[in-house]
């Protein structure tokens, strides 16, 4: 039976990603408490700013935040060039214009650029989502 | 039927390569039953029986008859296929440019995020190759590669590649490829051959079995929106309060009433469901957190959930999942990753439940019913300390 297939070009993303968990398996167990990047440990109690990801019924931003949430950034603590998803520490690099890169341990990284409403983060897989530091803590 | 899926897929992914199967060994039919018999996949047999020719052409008096008979045979026809069965196709396919750096040219059709889509039953299926990587590369000094290149010229690149194949299971290894209907195959044999079927090269194929493993979920390392298993309560009661505010005791009922949970601590814990009886319909944005905790206060078990405005992109999560977790290994509630643990963690030893499990739901209330209004979707993360859970095997 004569049948006719198509194939999708390669998600050169995904597979790019899969290499780069394992090399970061490797990198990481040599890392561990302290909130050092691949340890666990919770939040600073008082120290840096509580960041989240805007309850926005923008559909523009759903995927952002499904992204964010996924990842744990969906709110987080920035403390310097520390960020805490939930209990897990990432490292944060400073960029320029006052963005600060955040690297996951899966080869994702996320970008906070600052805006008027206070940031937009900017996921190296294309989602977006603005974020804001919460008030009153 | 061709033609739709190829156009429908160019949208989606903006650039395509048509390639042929010619009919040889694969019957799309027997392909699909073998996966689902291989994978234990469901088949919804009584749903494809009234979808049938005979039930269409058979009168309203008859069809019921005709459709309960349809679907015996479709039944009899699943339960008689053979796992083992090999398969033969044949793709038109391309081969690469050489790659001076590696000293090699590649096979298209064995590039990662490829897939044969199967057409049959009404629906997509998608066949990938578990090791395809190994029959990727054409590897040749770049003398030899020169003459072989202008051969390859000559055919404007275009060759047929035949695979012989068996049917292993469910899901890309590589996670590059997404869906419930994902076939995955295993190579046994693959030849590249000339439009007059003159063979141009054989592939080195390396059995799944012999190949690296792939690195993705690892449970002991694992997290869900960053909360972690494994940890004290004093930590997870910190970073709840940081972030979500005030830490409450949990009361455990039905599934949190397992005797290896001593207690649990919750934020907003119905906070993110709007039940047929809640008062206030909560809004997108809502996060809930339930920790378990065994006897020595450390953390077993944690379900994080958040709410999603309409317009939740199903397929935004998945892939964001498999880029974080690795390929899924099981979709019976969602999306979950092993390893597997006995379902008397949560009180259901009749099932054994992945460790980490993804899932998307409508949050529907009272006021939905009849409607058509779109509703906000509860996205739940839960993650089990599948090592701790070993000891409840038995």
């Amino acid at each position: 039976m004569a049948q006719t297939s198509v194939r999708l070009k390669p998600d050169t993303t995904s597979f790019r990603v899969s290499h780069v968990i394992a090399a970061s398996a490797v990198v990481l167990a040599g890392c561990g408490g302290g909130g050092e990047p691949g340890s666990t440990a919770p939040p600073p109690s008082r120290a840096g700013d509580v960041w989240e990801i805007q309850a926005s019924e923008d559909r523009a931003y759903v995927p952002g935040s499904i992204v964010a949430f996924v990842n744990g950034v969906h709110v987080m603590v920035v403390d310097g060039d520390r960020v805490y998803a939930g209990m897990t520490p990432l490292a944060a690099t400073n960029g320029s214009n006052g963005a600060r890169t955040i690297t996951f341990s899966s080869g994702l990284t996320a970008e906070m650029v600052p805006s008027a409403q206070g940031a937009e983060m900017r996921f190296s897989s294309g989602e977006r989502v603005p974020l804001r530091t919460r008030q009153g803590e | 039927m061709t033609i739709r899926a190829a156009s429908f897929a160019l949208l989606l992914a903006g650039a395509l390569v048509t390639l042929s199967a010619q009919s040889d060994g694969f019957d799309p039919e027997v392909v699909a039953m073998t996966f689902h018999k291989v994978s234990g996949s469901p088949l919804d047999t009584q749903a494809m029986a009234a979808q049938s020719q005979a039930a269409m052409r058979a009168s309203g008096f008859d069809r019921p008859d005709v459709i309960a008979a349809e679907q015996k045979r479709l039944d009899a026809q699943l339960a008689s296929m053979n796992p083992a069965q090999e398969f033969t196709i044949t793709i038109d396919d391309s081969i690469s440019q050489y790659d001076h750096n590696t000293g090699q040219f590649s096979v298209e059709l064995f590039n990662p995020g490829t897939f044969i889509p199967v057409r049959v039953f009404n629906r997509e299926y998608r066949l990938v190759f578990a090791n395809a990587a190994s029959a990727r590369a054409i590897p040749m000094p770049k003398d030899q590669a020169r003459d072989f290149d202008a051969k390859l010229n000559a055919l404007g690149r275009q060759v047929n590649t035949e695979v012989r194949f068996k049917v292993t299971g469910k899901g890309d290894p590589v996670g590059s490829v997404l869906g419930d209907l994902v076939i995955r195959g295993e190579i046994i044999a693959a030849r590249v051959l000339d439009r007059s079927g003159q063979v141009l090269v054989t592939p080195t194929i390396v059995a799944t079995s012999a190949m690296p493993a792939f690195a993705g979920f690892d449970a002991s390392k694992a997290d869900v929106a960053g909360l972690r298993i494994g940890v004290s309560k004093k930590d997870m009661e910190a970073t709840l309060t940081r972030l979500f505010g005030k830490v409450t005791p949990g009361y455990m009922s039905g599934e949190g009433s397992f005797k290896g949970f001593a207690s649990v601590i919750e934020v907003n814990s119905m906070g993110c469901r709007s039940g047929f009886t809640a008062k206030k319909k909560p809004q997108p944005g809502a996060v809930c957190v339930t920790a378990y905790l065994d006897s020595s206060d450390v953390v077993r078990m944690v379900r994080v959930e958040r709410l999603f405005p309409p317009g939740f992109d199903g397929n935004v999560f998945e892939k964001a999942l498999v880029q974080k977790y690795g390929p899924a290994s099981g979709s019976r509630r969602g999306s979950s990753w092993g390893p597997g643990v006995p379902g008397a963690v949560l009180n259901n030893p009749s099932i054994t439940v992945d460790a980490l499990t993804a899932s998307a739901a409508a949050d529907r209330d009272i006021s939905d019913l009849g409607g058509n209004r779109l509703q906000n979707v509860i996205v739940s993360l839960q993650l089990i300390d599948a090592n701790w859970a070993k000891q409840f095997a038995k």
